[in-house]
C-alpha cells in the first residue's frame, strides 16, 4: 500500500461501512438495498403467483390457510457503485500549508476507494479537464484498486478544467444509480454547479460533495501587498489585502450561501473541508452520517 | 509670506518621499499564486472607487504631513515685523534708532519703547542672521551690543536727516541688497511731519537709490500716562512749566532741590499747562532741581536750574526825540531796574535802540556777534507810506523771535496795533503789514518800519512794545551770564549742569520733545514704509510673528488623519454564510 492511503485509518474506518442513501443497482450481491426483489432474508411483500413464477417460492403455509397461491418476495441485497469524481482545475493546486487541495483530495479519494472495494463495492474514478481525461469504471475487483490508486498518483491539475460540462457528461454516461462522490474546491459559477448537481440527481445518483478549500483562501489572511496570480490561467492582480479582506470574505459567504441553497434543494450529501482538518475525521463523519440517514 | 531659514525649503521635495515609498512597496509585492481569483475581482470591484479615493486621501495627508514638517523646519513668518523678508544669511541690515526723549515713554509691561525696540531687533536679528548691522554708518559686530549703543538720552531726533544719512551710506558701501530697519515712536517733531521739503528731499534720494532698500518701520504709538517739566531763572526765581496730555484738575508733590536741601510741596495742576513761581531764597549761586513723582516718561520729570549772581542790566537808547525815548525807556525799565543811558559804548550794553542810519563799526560788529541786542528805529522824515485809518499787521512769526508766543501759548496783541506812517525795511521779515514789513532782522540787527508816535501807530501803548523790549533786553543780557542753557546737541545728550570756566552750562531736553503729537507714515509722503506697530499687547517674539508651531500643529493633524483613515474600518457587508 502505497503514500495515498494511510493504513492505520482505513483500519479503524474499516468498522464503519460506506453507506449508500438509496437503493441501488447492482449486478453482484451486496449490503446495499436494491430496487429489484431478491432473496435475502428481509420479508419484503406477497403477491400472486402468475405462471412463469418459480414454484418453489410459493408460500404453501399461505395456500393452506387461503386456497390460493401467493408468492412470498424478499428485499434484493445489491453491491454499491461508487463513482469518484475528482475536479483537476488548477486551483486545487493550492495550498498554504503542508497540503495542497489536490493531495488532500487525492488522499480523500484513495481512502474512499480503498473502503469501497474493501467491503465488495464497485469503485471508480472520473477526472480531468474540458476532455475527461481518467474515466475508470467502477469495479469490484480488489486488483482494481490498485488501477485506481495508480491513476491518482499519475494526476495532476491542470489549467483550466470545465468541471461543469464533466459533470453533465458523467451524469449521462453512468450508466446505473450510483454514488457519486464529487471532490473540488467548486470555485466556478453556483448556477452551472447547481445545474450539475440538478442533472445527477435527476439521473438517481447518490450525490455526496467534499467542498475543499484551503483556509487562507477563505480569509485571505495576508498582511502585505501581493501580486495574486491565477492558478488556472495568465490573470494577474495587485491587491493589498488588508484593505479588501473584509469584502473578500463577503465575497466568499455569498458564494458558500449560495452552494446552500443548490445542497438543499438536491438533497446532497455536503461537506465543507478546510485542508487544516484531518481528513480521517472529516472521513468519519462522512461515513457515521451516512450510516444515520441510511433508510 | 517669508522664511527665517529659507534654505531648508529645499527640503521641500521631500513631500514625496511617501509617494515614492508607494511606488517602490507597489513594486516590492510578493507574487502568490492563486486559485480563488473570482472572490478576489469581487472584494475589488465592491466600492473601488471610495477605496480608492480614501487611499489617495492617506496618502495626500501623508505628504501633506512632511510639507508642513519642513515648512514648519523654514520658521515661516506670515505678517508681522518682518513680512515679505526672504533672508538666508546674504542682507545686510541699516539700522535707524529713534532715541529721542520720547523713546522713554513706559509701555504697558514696564519696558520703554526704546528697551522694547532694542529687545525686538536685537531678537530679529540673532533670528534672521544678516551678513552685516550698520548702525546707520557704523558697523556693528555683535548684534547683542546693541542695547550698549542705543542707551537713553535726552535729546530729540531728526529722522529725515537719519533717513539721509542712512542713503548716503548705502550709496557710498554700494550694497545690492539690504534693509532700512527704523524703531521709532513716530513723533511728529522728530520726523518733522510738517516739513514737506525735508520729506520731498528725503523721497527724490530714495528713487535714486537702485535697488531700493526695503524700508520696515517698528512703531510704538501711544504709551502710559505721562507729565513733564521745565523751568527757567529769573533773578531769584524759578519760573516752572508743567505739561500733562490731559487737562484733568489733580494735585502732585514737585520736589524741589536746591544745592543739598530737598523740600517738597504739593501743587496743583489745572488743564493741560500749568505754570509756577517759585522762590529761591537763599543767597550766592545755587544749583539745584525741581523734579515730578514718577510717570510714564522718567526722562521728562525733572529740570535743572542754576542761581548766579547777576549784573545788573544797562541799555543805551539813542534818539533824538525826546517823546521816543521816554516811550521806550519806560519799555524797556518799567521797575527801574535797568540802567539806560543815551550813549552806545558797545560794550556795556545789553540792548541798544537806535534811531536812524546805525553805524557800520567793528564796535558794533562785535557787539552783535557777542550777543547784543541792537533795535534800529526809522527816521521821523522818511515816510514811506501813509494810512489815515492805520494798517494792521497780517502775520507775524509766533514760534521765535521776539514776538513769539507766551509760555502759556497765547500770542502777543499784534492784531490790535495800526500803523499810520511806516517806512521800508529790509531782512527776513518777523511781522508784516498788508503790503510791506513791520519788523525785520538782518545781519542780527532788528529792523522796526514805524515809531511809537502817535503819528506813526499805537505801538507806544505798550501791550507789544514793553515785551518786545524785554526780551531783546533778556536775550542781551545773557552774553553777561555765568549760566549758559541751551538745547542739547551733542554727547553725552544727557540733561543736566555741566560746569566750564566761565559758570555753567545747562543742557536742557528739546522743547520739541515735551510734544507728544504722533504722525503716520502716510502723511510723509510716498515713502514705501513696512510699519509694524508695537502696541500694549505686542512681545518682541509678536513682531516675528513665527508661524511654525501652527504648521508643525498641522503637520501632526495631518498625521492625525491618516491614522485615522488608515484604521477606519471598511464599512461591513451585511451578507454571511448560513
Amino acid at each position: 500500500m502505497d503514500s495515498l492511503v494511510d493504513p492505520q485509518v482505513v483500519m479503524r474506518l474499516a468498522n464503519t461501512p460506506l453507506a449508500a442513501r438509496q437503493a441501488m443497482l447492482g449486478h453482484m450481491s451486496g449490503r446495499h438495498q436494491s430496487p429489484h426483489r431478491g432473496s435475502s432474508v428481509e420479508f419484503a411483500e406477497y403477491r400472486k403467483y402468475v405462471p412463469g413464477d418459480d414454484t418453489r417460492r410459493i408460500d404453501w403455509r399461505v395456500y393452506g390457510r387461503t386456497d390460493r397461491f401467493y408468492i412470498k418476495e424478499f428485499e434484493a441485497d445489491t453491491n454499491l457503485r461508487l463513482c469518484l469524481v475528482l475536479d483537476t482545475s488548477g486551483s486545487m493546486a493550492f495550498g498554504s500549508g503542508n497540503i495542497t487541495k489536490w493531495n488532500y483530495a487525492k488522499r480523500l479519494a484513495a481512502t474512499l476507494a480503498h473502503l469501497a472495494i474493501s467491503q465488495g463495492d464497485a469503485a471508480g474514478l472520473y477526472a480531468g479537464g474540458p476532455k475527461l481525461h481518467c474515466a475508470i469504471p467502477p469495479s469490484r475487483r480488489p486488483t482494481h484498486y490498485m488501477a485506481l490508486n495508480t491513476a491518482l498518483q499519475g494526476m495532476e491539475p491542470v489549467a483550466e478544467t470545465g468541471l461543469t460540462d464533466h459533470l453533465h457528461q458523467l451524469a449521462e454516461e453512468i450508466p446505473q444509480r450510483a454514488l457519486v462522490v464529487l471532490i473540488s474546491d467548486l470555485l466556478d459559477d453556483t448556477d452551472k454547479i447547481l445545474d450539475c448537481w440538478q442533472h445527477l440527481r435527476f439521473r438517481k445518483h447518490d450525490l455526496a460533495v467534499f467542498q475543499i478549500s484551503d483556509p487562507e483562501e477563505r480569509t485571505l489572511d495576508l498582511s502585505q501587498p501581493m501580486r495574486f496570480v491565477d492558478l488556472e490561467g495568465d490573470e494577474a492582480i495587485v491587491a493589498e489585502p488588508e484593505l479588501i479582506q473584509e469584502r473578500y470574505r463577503a465575497a466568499v459567504a455569498r458564494h458558500s450561501a449560495a452552494l446552500q441553497v443548490g445542497v438543499a434543494q438536491c438533497q446532497i450529501d455536503f461537506h465543507e473541508v478546510t485542508t487544516d482538518e484531518d481528513y480521517e475525521q472529516v472521513l468519519i463523519r462522512f461515513l457515521t452520517q451516512r450510516l444515520g440517514i441510511q433508510g | 509670506m517669508a522664511f527665517l531659514q529659507p534654505a531648508l525649503l529645499f527640503a521641500l521635495p521631500a513631500v514625496l518621499i511617501p509617494l515614492i515609498i508607494h511606488l517602490l512597496h507597489r513594486r516590492r509585492f510578493q507574487e502568490k499564486s492563486w486559485g480563488a481569483m473570482r472572490f478576489l475581482r469581487e472584494a475589488l470591484q465592491e466600492k473601488r472607487g471610495r477605496r480608492k479615493v480614501r487611499h489617495w486621501l492617506v496618502l495626500a495627508m501623508r505628504m501633506l504631513a512632511v510639507a508642513m514638517l519642513v515648512f514648519a523646519m523654514s520658521r515661516p513668518l506670515i505678517g508681522g515685523w518682518l513680512a515679505g523678508w526672504v533672508g538666508n544669511g546674504d542682507r545686510s541690515i541699516t539700522i535707524i534708532m529713534d532715541r529721542s526723549a520720547s523713546m522713554e515713554r513706559k509701555l504697558p509691561g514696564d519696558l520703554t519703547k526704546r528697551e522694547l525696540a532694542l529687545q525686538t531687533l536685537s531678537e530679529t536679528v540673532s533670528q534672521v542672521n544678516p551678513s552685516e548691522i550698520w548702525l546707520l554708518d557704523l558697523p556693528l559686530n555683535d548684534p547683542n551690543n546693541l542695547a550698549e549703543q542705543f542707551g537713553p538720552t535726552d535729546a530729540k531726533a531728526d529722522l529725515p536727516a537719519m533717513l539721509m544719512k542712512a542713503f548716503q551710506h548705502w550709496t557710498r558701501t554700494q550694497q545690492t541688497r539690504g534693509e532700512l530697519w527704523i524703531a521709532s515712536d513716530l513723533q511728529a517733531t522728530s520726523w518733522r511731519a510738517n516739513d514737506k521739503a525735508a520729506w520731498a528731499d528725503v523721497e527724490a534720494a530714495y528713487s535714486k537709490l537702485d535697488p531700493a532698500p526695503a524700508l520696515r518701520l517698528l512703531s510704538f504709538p501711544g504709551g502710559e500716562p505721562n507729565r513733564s517739566i521745565r523751568c527757567e531763572t529769573h533773578q531769584r526765581q524759578l519760573l516752572v512749566t508743567i505739561q500733562q496730555e490731559t487737562a484733568e484738575t489733580l494735585t502732585i508733590p514737585l520736589t524741589l532741590k536746591q544745592g543739598d536741601q530737598t523740600t517738597r510741596r504739593d501743587i496743583t495742576l489745572s488743564g493741560e499747562t500749568t505754570t509756577l513761581t517759585l522762590d529761591i531764597p537763599s543767597e550766592g549761586v545755587v544749583l539745584g532741581e525741581v523734579s515730578l513723582p514718577e510717570d510714564g516718561n522718567a526722562r521728562d520729570n525733572t529740570a535743572h536750574y542754576v542761581l548766579a549772581n547777576e549784573t545788573r542790566p544797562s541799555a543805551a537808547i539813542v534818539c533824538e526825540n525826546p517823546q521816543i525815548e521816554a516811550i521806550l525807556s519806560l519799555a524797556v525799565s518799567p521797575t527801574g531796574a535797568v540802567d539806560i543811558t543815551k550813549e552806545a559804548t558797545w560794550q556795556d550794553e545789553a540792548l541798544i535802540v537806535w534811531q536812524g542810519q546805525a553805524p557800520d563799526s567793528n564796535e558794533m560788529e562785535a557787539y552783535l556777534a557777542e550777543g547784543g541786542q541792537l533795535l534800529v528805529l526809522p527816521d521821523e522824515q522818511t515816510i514811506t507810506e501813509a494810512s489815515e485809518t492805520g494798517l494792521p499787521i497780517t502775520q507775524w512769526t509766533h514760534d521765535e523771535g521776539p514776538l513769539r508766543d507766551t509760555r502759556s501759548g497765547e500770542s502777543l496783541p499784534l492784531h490790535s496795533l495800526r500803523t499810520f506812517r511806516h517806512t521800508t525795511i529790509a531782512g527776513d521779515t518777523l511781522a508784516s503789514l498788508t503790503t510791506a514789513p513791520w519788523l525785520s532782522k538782518k545781519n542780527d540787527t532788528y529792523f522796526l518800519a514805524t515809531l511809537p508816535l502817535t503819528s506813526w501807530s499805537n505801538l507806544g501803548e505798550g501791550p507789544v512794545l514793553l515785551p518786545l523790549a524785554q526780551r531783546l533786553l533778556t536775550e542781551g543780557q545773557k552774553r553777561f551770564s555765568q549760566v549758559h542753557v541751551s538745547e542739547i546737541d551733542q554727547s553725552p545728550w544727557q540733561a543736566g549742569i555741566w560746569p566750564n570756566a566761565n559758570g555753567w552750562d545747562i543742557t536742557v531736553r528739546p522743547l520739541e520733545e515735551d510734544n507728544l503729537q504722533e504722525t503716520t507714515t502716510t502723511s510723509l509722503g510716498n515713502l514705501p514704509f513696512q510699519e509694524f506697530a508695537m502696541n500694549a499687547e505686542s512681545q518682541s517674539d509678536n513682531a516675528l510673528n513665527e508661524w511654525w508651531r501652527t504648521f508643525l500643529f498641522l503637520g501632526l493633524l495631518f498625521l492625525l488623519a491618516e491614522g485615522l483613515l488608515t484604521r477606519m474600518p471598511a464599512k461591513r457587508s451585511v451578507t454571511s454564510a448560513t
